[in-house]
């Protein structure tokens, strides 16, 4: 195109000096029209290589007064070219005037054309596709090429120009070859002046009514379109060929601009009152080194006005160039003149403010290589309200901004916010730092200071389960961060240090309800205390109240460090250190207090699991100083006096737990393992405890785990499928547990008994509940009872006993255990001590009843030097079998030994044959009763003084006996075997003990 | 009166028993006013159960297995294995009469009534 524009400028130069050649030869010959005519035409075609027409040569002196005029009428250029819009004619000029200094002519000779006037003037230029033109019509020098030598005033004759004036000046160039479509309508244009030997003094007027001009693309498409309606352009201009100063004006009134498919102007700025376009450029110009220096220019565009100056380097393209608003702007209106397009990003929000921009740009324009360009902007009395994304306004924003800008490739660009305060509601908001890599991927380095109430981030979050939100917070945030690492959001990225002081905290999350008068939050991104965490967490206050569901707690001093991992991910990790003074809190009916809380180890949460360890997936150390425990299920309150609690994944280790729950009291140290998977029923709950008591109420213990692990409402569903009466509540043996607790008891009371001394293994597997070998002491004796419990229904339990007395006073077992004196009915009639052995197994009712159908058992009693206590039943049976004299001197009848063996089914006991040895007497006694008082009993005398043998058969009820001499039975000397029925069956229950604990539990 | 004692001591009584055979047994009886039931195999084993005790039937925990022979002629000879422990209790009754539908047996505190079930 600028080849074009030089060639458009040659050919117009080159018509210039025809059109002066022909005023000088106008002025050789006598102003004969006819004579100028002829050699007009004839010169005419030594200088233009195409036609053309000249209509009436003349000359005139009023027109060009003081100097004398060579008017030339219907100018016609002539070169058809296909394709060319304006047909064969290149121009047209309806009237040129050559303007001639008379006096030079007539006293020098020389012809010095002072003025040019040309009126009603057409030009249809026209370069077709291959770059040949319709208006290359001179003929080129042979020594040089003129296309590509710059052009120069130097090359046209000597001239004295003081006026050139081109009135109704209607232009068009169509260039096919670089798509350029330009055209003026009735454009003025008016030049006074000197250019005199390379001096130029000149002010230029230009006034167009219409000029267009567009450009298209190879395709055919407009790539950019200009319309200026009345511009005016004014060109002061002093100087010469190599140095020119002077003043461009500029206004236009209307226009439009249209470029990528945008129009630049809108129809606000269209049809604003003010002028479009105004520019006042102060200049001084040097045209060989091609630089511009910009004195103090204006550029105004609609009502807003640019301060301009600085320096401009055309060839190559270098700028140093300072620009600043005249006064402030007001944005909004601004941007209401800003093409539609610019501005989508401002739908559905109102912004304004006052701005104020200072800029400078220095640097080469190229191809790859932009002026730097630094910018301040301030912003006063600004206001901001973007319902969806902020649903309140900001206003009173004021900022400080400056940004520097590198736009060429590689070009790094920053900003810098040296401060941006405003307000919302109750928020004071404060904001200052900076951003590297302005253009590309912002690395923002930023200081927020807020103090909000916290109600204000409500609408915010728009987190529907953040129901309520009251109090203050006070933030202080600094961050680090990266524009990418937003998008999506990149917490691992993020460089931050924020502290937020919270005051009068009150807020309703989900159902979580958290109250504090103050609480300090600070935060760290990427964590540094907790390595390897993305966030250190530190949450500090005096007091805080927590209302979740059915928990309701208050906690003192709380003091929570915690080190989270990515809270975006699925899996939220956090390594924690929290400590709390003091706690209470109340879940349902129960209340727990806590005493010197510690926390420390990590924890991920996982949302989807039911599994509550799941949920949280603990790794922690536990430390407690004390709690109490109140819960409605028990009539005391559980004291916890130490706590220490190591829980890893795979195992939970007890360092020391001592409790206290009514009048017991016991430690507890030990292992406990797969907790996690006990809870949902996929492992066993396996455990080695040591269970140490001071004193123990082991019956208001059991109760505590009683149906651990079992389903509460399939309990319930089988205790009412079983009539259990209310006030029944058996031990039902934990489920899927294999616990083994190592006792050692001073005192504890069970079933009623006072036990001392309590030690052995309770071992809890696979539905049993194992007592090997405990020994205990009980009303001075020593005892020592293995036994086996199974509660598969709560109205349906079941026990297996081996029970040992050894050495007790006869009355204390019976008062200890009074189904004995139903087993041995006869045994309330011994005083004395005596060592007694019980083995039997009985299904029970949920009262601990045995089920009567199901007992069967063995006992054994076994004493020496008893004594008998005299009754009617014993007299009755002595006179039958005329004992004589076999009381002592004290009337107390005694027995030198005993040893019982029996075995009871049902209702039914059978006393094996055993022998009483009394005084001089032996007797063998043997038989059944039952339960219900009816007995069968016979008793024979074997050794008496008269060596008679006599049988006693005692029958009926057995609180008033039918006694009888019976038959004889037994051969003399007989000694009934010893059936060992006892011994047997310990040896069956040891073995089923064997069996328990040795069974393998999943 | 000493010498009554003795001679009356000295005397035995005759077994004067009815004679039982083990098939007479095969089957389920219920002992007569109660909801106690005996089995009798005819590999000489059975169950007994009282549903009064929530045990519905021989394969219920609770209910008592056995082993059983007939000596003597009418000696029915029981010895129990609890459910865990072992088989040491031991009880033998006489029975005094059967028949198809019903079996009367007798120990030393008393006599009952069994009606055949099955």
């Amino acid at each position: 195109m600028k080849k074009g524009w030089k060639i458009a400028l040659i050919s117009l130069g080159s018509l210039l000096g025809v059109l002066l050649l022909a005023v000088c030869i106008a002025l050789y010959v006598v102003f004969n029209p006819r004579q100028l005519t002829k050699i007009v035409n004839r010169l005419a075609a030594d200088y233009v290589m195409c036609e053309t027409k000249f209509g009436e040569v003349d000359l005139t002196l009023f027109k060009t007064f003081p100097d004398a005029g060579l008017k030339v009428s219907d100018v016609y250029v002539i070169n058809p070219m296909e394709g060319a819009p304006g047909g064969e004619v290149v121009a047209y000029v309806g009237n040129l005037t050559v303007g001639v200094d008379v006096k030079k002519f007539f006293k020098e000779g020389t012809v010095v054309v002072h003025q040019v006037l040309l009126d009603e003037v057409t030009a249809n230029l026209y370069i077709d596709k291959d770059g040949n033109s319709n208006f290359d019509i001179f003929p080129k020098s042979e020594d040089e090429d003129t296309s590509s030598a710059p052009f120069s005033l130097d090359s046209l004759p000597e001239i004295d120009l003081r006026k050139v004036k081109i009135s109704n000046l209607d232009a068009s160039l169509l260039d096919l070859k670089d798509g350029l479509d330009a055209t003026l309508n009735g454009v003025g244009l008016e030049v006074e002046g000197r250019l005199q030997e390379g001096i130029v003094d000149a002010d230029i007027d230009f006034k167009g009514d219409v000029v267009s001009l567009q450009t298209t693309d190879s395709i055919g498409d407009t790539t950019m379109s200009a319309q200026a309606e009345n511009l005016k352009v004014a060109l002061n201009a002093k100087g010469n060929m190599e140095q020119v100063a002077g003043k461009l004006k500029l206004e236009l009134n209307e226009g439009l601009f249209m470029t990528g498919g945008i129009q630049m102007v809108s129809d606000n700025l269209y049809e604003s009152s003010s002028d479009l376009l105004t520019v006042e450029l102060p200049f001084d110009a040097n045209l060989k080194d091609m630089t511009v220096k910009l004195g103090d220019s204006r550029l105004k565009l609609d009502d807003y006005a640019l301060n301009i100056s600085g320096d401009v380097r055309l060839d190559p393209m270098w700028v140093d160039v300072a620009v600043e608003t005249d006064g402030e702007w007001q944005a909004a209106e601004l941007l209401e003149k800003l093409p539609k397009e610019f501005i989508t990003w401002k739908k559905g929000m109102d912004l304004d403010a006052k701005v104020a921009l200072r800029a400078t740009a220095k640097g080469s324009l190229t191809d790859s290589t932009m002026p730097l360009i630094s910018a301040q902007a301030q912003l006063a009395d600004g206001r901001f309200y973007m319902p969806t994304a902020v649903p309140y306004k900001v206003n009173r924003i004021n900022a400080d901004l400056v940004a520097n800008l590198d736009l060429g490739n590689g070009g790094v660009s920053d900003a810098v916010v040296k401060s941006l305060k405003a307000h919302t509601q109750g928020t004071d908001i404060k904001l200052s730092g900076s951003i590297d890599d302005l253009l590309g991927d912002m690395r923002i380095d930023a200081a927020l200071k807020a103090a909000l109430p916290l109600e204000d981030l409500v609408p915010i979050l728009n987190d529907s389960s953040l129901r309520e939100a009251g109090g203050d917070a006070d933030v202080d945030l600094k961050a680090r961060f990266r524009l990418s690492d937003l998008d999506p959001l990149d917490l691992n990225r993020l460089n931050a240090d924020a502290s937020i002081a919270l005051s009068k905290l009150d807020v309703v999350y989900d159902s979580i309800h958290a109250v504090a008068p103050k609480l300090d939050v600070a935060l760290r991104l990427p964590a540094t205390e907790h390595k390897g965490k993305m966030a250190d967490v530190k949450v500090v206050g005096p007091k805080l109240k927590l209302a979740m569901g059915n928990i309701d707690a208050r906690i003192d001093n709380p003091d929570l460090d915690i080190g989270l991992n990515d809270v975006t991910r699925e899996q939220v990790a956090a390594a924690f250190d929290v400590k709390i003074g003091d706690a209470e809190a109340n879940i349902d009916s129960m209340m727990v207090s806590l005493e010197g809380l510690k926390l420390k180890g990590s924890a991920r949460l996982d949302s989807t699991q039911q599994n509550i360890i799941r949920q949280y997936n603990p790794d922690v150390d536990i430390d407690l100083h004390g709690a109490v425990l109140y819960m409605p299920e028990l009539p005391d309150a559980v004291r916890l006096s130490q706590l220490a609690v190591a829980y890893r994944p795979d195992i939970c280790n007890i360092r020391s737990v001592e409790v206290k729950l009514a009048h017991s009291d016991f430690q507890l140290y030990g292992d406990v393992e797969n907790v996690e998977g006990w809870i949902d029923h996929k492992k066993v709950l396996r455990g080695d405890l040591n269970f140490t008591s001071g004193y123990a109420d082991v019956d208001q213990l059991l109760s505590l785990i009683s149906g651990m692990g079992t389903d509460p409402d399939t309990l319930e569903q089988m205790r009412q499928e079983d009539n259990v009466p209310a006030d029944a509540n058996p031990f039902i043996v934990p489920k899927d547990v294999d616990l083994t607790l190592h006792t050692h008891i001073k005192r504890s009371v069970a079933f009623g008994n006072d036990l001392n001394d309590v030690a052995g293994a309770v071992t809890m597997r696979g539905g049993k509940a194992v007592l090997d070998q405990i020994g205990f002491v009980c009303k001075a004796a020593t005892m020592q009872l293995t036994a086996v419990y199974e509660s598969p229904r709560p109205d349906n339990l079941f026990v297996a006993i081996d029970f040992h007395l050894l050495d007790i006073l006869i009355d204390e077992l019976i008062d200890m255990i009074p189904t004995i004196d139903t087993l041995v009915p006869m045994l309330s009639a011994f005083q004395g001590n005596a060592n007694f052995h019980l083995a039997a197994e009985t299904y029970l009712n949920a009262r601990y009843q045995p089920k009567m159908s199901t007992l069967l058992g063995a006992a054994a009693i076994a004493g020496n030097d008893l004594t008998v206590l005299d009754n009617n039943t014993i007299a009755s049976i002595a006179k039958i079998m005329q004992f004589k004299s076999w009381k002592d001197k004290d009337n107390k009848i005694r027995i030198d030994s005993l040893d019982v063996e029996l075995t009871c089914f049902r209702k039914v006991i059978e006393v094996y044959p055993f022998l009483l040895n009394i005084g001089k007497y032996q007797i063998c006694a043997s038989g059944m009763h039952s339960l219900d008082n009816q007995c069968g009993y016979h008793l024979e005398l074997l050794k008496n003084p008269l060596m008679a043998k006599v049988g006693v058969d005692i029958k009926g009820d057995l609180s008033s006996p039918k006694i009888s001499l019976g038959q004889v039975k037994y051969a003399d000397y007989y000694r009934p075997d010893k059936q060992g029925v006892v011994e047997k069956q310990t040896l069956e229950l040891k073995r089923l003990v064997k069996q328990a604990l040795e069974a393998k539990v999943r | 009166m000493a010498l009554g004692v003795l001679l009356f001591a000295g005397c035995n009584r005759d077994n004067e028993g009815i004679e039982v055979s083990e098939s007479q047994l095969y089957g389920l009886w219920q002992k007569q006013g109660t909801q106690e039931y005996w089995s009798y195999r005819e590999d000489g084993t059975g169950h007994t159960w009282d549903r009064a005790d929530g045990i519905m039937n021989e394969t219920d925990s609770g209910s008592v297995a056995y082993s059983w022979t007939i000596s003597n002629g009418d000696q029915l000879r029981h010895r129990f294995s609890g459910t865990n422990i072992g088989d040491m209790v031991v009880r033998t009754y006489t029975i005094t009469a059967i028949s198809d539908s019903e079996m009367e047996r007798e120990e030393e505190i008393g006599n009952y009534k069994l009606l055949r079930v099955e």
